[in-house]
């Protein structure tokens, strides 16, 4: 593995046991990521894409350790941190912190937040007394809050304001690596905007590695250097950020590409919405070749039988689709506007 | 479809009565026994057949427009500062609930961010509709299930006559807000307020819904208020954009020269703020501060203090009126002298 990666996450896998209700009936297995190869590189952004129940946030809970893995090896600077327990896991902590959606939820209302801030400083750094203090001044004014606010309680702070201690709080160990979990969707669009200017203005200053996961296709192409797009507990496509929303090579891509809407009235003009049928089938009955087949408006038939392999293609990256190999073969070219014109009808019926 | 009559789209008619008219209204809501300003003089006026869009931040005022025009404010929690808010030339303000029915469901239909909140949990969905008609137009039970579920099928539900029997949390987000849609034009009311519609919503969903009410709209001629933060759902979706801040309309413009130019240094700079419009990874020009807090205005133009063109002694003294004609306005006394950026920066 080249150095430069900091994390690494090898044919993940995590099952879910399917049981619901009171009398806890099986409904059997979920398969929330299957088989998920992904590589997080120094001082560079992977954007996470998918739509709920696409297992993103899982893949980010899983390279945390948060949960365990059923199948696959987490690896943190070439270390396999897989089966760590314990004091291991603290370490490994320290190393990698999470920033989630919601900052009403993630804040502890009845603490100041000096104290949330203050808390993983003492706990893994284990600064006490005014060497905490400090610290605590320290990161407020990095992530641009006033120091005076260390003695405000949660409620006390806009939404924004509290996006900025939860960060603050994660960036209290000094970790490498930060996971942003749909770390501005619950935010204005002004105050979103303040915030992905602090993460893009912390990466640099601290050189952090980041895996930002989101829904929101503009914002994970405006923060991520690479981007990887999952449907159905699998990466159906990864690349370069530029590559994969300029020349997306799944369908899947370019049709969340094109639901996009669009404020740029010239983008508009241009471009005619590819509109997906129906749903994303369910995780527990997924089909048996393509994770994509069931809304593919190009699918046939290995599409139905086969799990596509990734291939490379051109301009970086790689796509898991059966168009890339066999049957009208794309061989590494993107999946062209045209292409997608001609077949739309097929969408409709 | 075939029970249904379908009313054929109309061109939106000029000089006609306006289907919604809100005149000059102002509301303030009771917070620990003080009433606080939400809206103030807001103005608008919707024709039939016509999208219009409401965007705005979070506390700016716009769903609280929204419950009004249905009645929805809670009068122990409110009250009416002046104005008023006609819909059909019925007279909405300070009307019970008695009164309200006749408007509600068969004027106005609504639906909401979350479409699981809004539906009993308890009840098949097929059930809820057959209630919402049976309450309206009377008519046996048979009738009004056969109805619900031809409703189903108008928007787009598939297997409707199985799905009719499905209860709320065995659908998907998308088809319970298909499910809220079917209900809401289950009358076929002459406007729908849509709060939020597909906020909640996977991207390939929101397209799904966005499309269907692009063609409800066409086939039925039902005016639609669309409420929301997203301004490309807005630019995609409405004909007409009004933008709301900290409870009074800064300004309305047709959808195009609004997003190519607009006139108010607020509606700039949100357009200025979105990811698409920057290059990635470099850092996005931004808006300072927060929207101000309930009833913390300024006494002269309410955004002065974020306002990149802010002339002091001229912005921040008494309150700024509206600018321009009636189609393009503007609550910016500077807007004149300022070229504004829009949402095509290059």
């Amino acid at each position: 593995m080249s150095d430069d990666v900091v994390l690494a996450g090898i044919d993940l896998v995590k099952d879910f046991s399917g049981r619901t209700g009171l009398i806890k009936r099986s409904t059997g297995n979920v398969r929330a990521v299957d088989h998920v190869t992904l590589e997080l590189k120094r001082g560079r952004t992977l954007g996470l894409v998918g739509e709920s129940g696409s297992g993103k946030s899982t893949v980010g809970r899983l390279l945390l350790r948060l949960i365990d893995v059923s199948d696959g090896a987490v690896l943190l600077n070439d270390q396999d941190v897989t089966q760590s327990k314990h004091r291991s896991l603290r370490k490994l902590r320290s190393a990698m912190q999470m920033v989630f959606q919601d900052p009403y939820s993630s804040l502890n209302p009845t603490m100041r937040v000096g104290d949330i801030i203050g808390e993983p400083i003492s706990y893994h750094r284990g600064l006490r007394g005014t060497a905490r203090d400090n610290e605590v001044e320290r990161l407020l004014v990095s992530v641009g809050l006033a120091v005076e606010q260390a003695r405000r309680f949660p409620d006390e702070l806009s939404g924004g304001q509290r996006q900025r201690v939860a960060i603050a709080r994660a960036l209290g160990s000094e970790p490498d690596i930060l996971v942003c979990d749909e770390a501005v969707s619950a935010l204005d669009i002004s105050i979103q905007s303040q915030i992905l200017n602090l993460l893009l203005h912390l990466q640099s200053e601290f050189g952090l590695t980041m895996l930002f996961v989101s829904h929101d296709l503009s914002v994970v192409r405006h923060v991520s250097h690479d981007i990887a797009v999952m449907y159905l507990g699998q990466i159906v496509e990864y690349g370069p950020a530029d590559r994969v929303a300029d020349q997306p090579a799944h369908p899947y891509t370019a049709a969340l590409l094109s639901a996009v809407p669009q404020a740029k009235p010239s983008s508009r003009r241009t471009s005619e919405k590819v509109i997906l049928e129906g749903d994303p089938p369910s995780p527990s009955a997924p089909p048996k070749g393509c994770p994509f087949v069931s809304r593919c408006p190009f699918a046939f038939e290995p599409c139905h039988e086969f799990r596509p392999a990734h291939t490379p293609v051109n301009g970086g990256g790689t796509v898991a689709c059966h168009l890339q190999t066999s049957g009208p073969t794309l061989g590494g070219a993107s999946l062209g506007g045209a292409a997608f014109d001609s077949e739309k009808s097929a969408t409709k019926h | 479809m075939s029970t249904q009559q379908v009313r054929q789209a109309e061109a939106i008619p000029r000089g006609q009565a306006p289907l919604v008219r809100v005149d000059n209204f102002s509301l303030d809501i009771i917070r620990s026994g003080d009433p606080v300003a939400v809206l103030t003089g807001i103005n608008l006026t919707v024709h039939s057949g016509e999208v219009v869009g409401l965007v705005g931040e979070s506390g700016s005022g716009k769903s609280t427009l929204a419950m009004s025009m249905m009645g929805l404010v809670p009068k122990r929690v409110s009250r009416l500062r002046g104005g008023s808010i006609e819909i059909d030339g019925f007279e909405v303000t300070g009307k019970s609930t008695r009164d309200l029915r006749g408007i509600r469901g068969n004027k106005v239909g609504m639906i909401f961010q979350e479409p699981m909140t809004s539906l009993d949990p308890a009840f098949r969905v097929g059930d809820q509709i057959a209630e919402v008609i049976r309450r309206h137009r009377g008519g046996t039970r048979r009738d009004a299930r056969a109805e619900a579920i031809a409703n189903l099928k108008l928007v787009e539900v598939a297997d409707a006559e199985r799905r009719a029997d499905s209860y709320p949390h065995e659908l998907s987000g998308g088809l319970r807000q298909r499910v809220c849609i079917a209900m809401a034009i289950a009358c076929r009311p002459d406007l729908l307020i849509a709060d939020e519609p597909t906020t909640a919503l996977d991207v390939t969903t929101q397209a799904q819904i966005l499309d269907l009410l692009r063609r409800l709209r066409q086939d039925m001629g039902m005016a639609i208020v669309l409420i929301s933060h997203d301004l490309a759902v807005i630019a995609e979706f409405c004909d007409r954009v009004m933008v709301l801040y900290a409870g009074q309309m800064i300004e309305q413009a047709p959808v195009d020269p609004f997003f190519d130019r607009p006139r108010h240094p607020y509606s700039s700079a949100l357009l200025q703020s979105l990811p698409e419009n920057q290059k990635p990874l470099v850092e996005l020009s931004v808006l300072p501060g927060a929207p101000p807090q309930l009833g913390m205005v300024a006494p002269g133009c309410r955004f002065a203090v974020r306002c990149a063109h802010v002339v002091a002694g001229r912005c921040d003294v008494a309150p700024i009126q509206m600018y321009g004609e009636d189609a393009r306005q503007y609550r910016c006394i500077r807007a004149d002298e300022l070229e504004l950026p829009g949402a095509d920066n290059e």
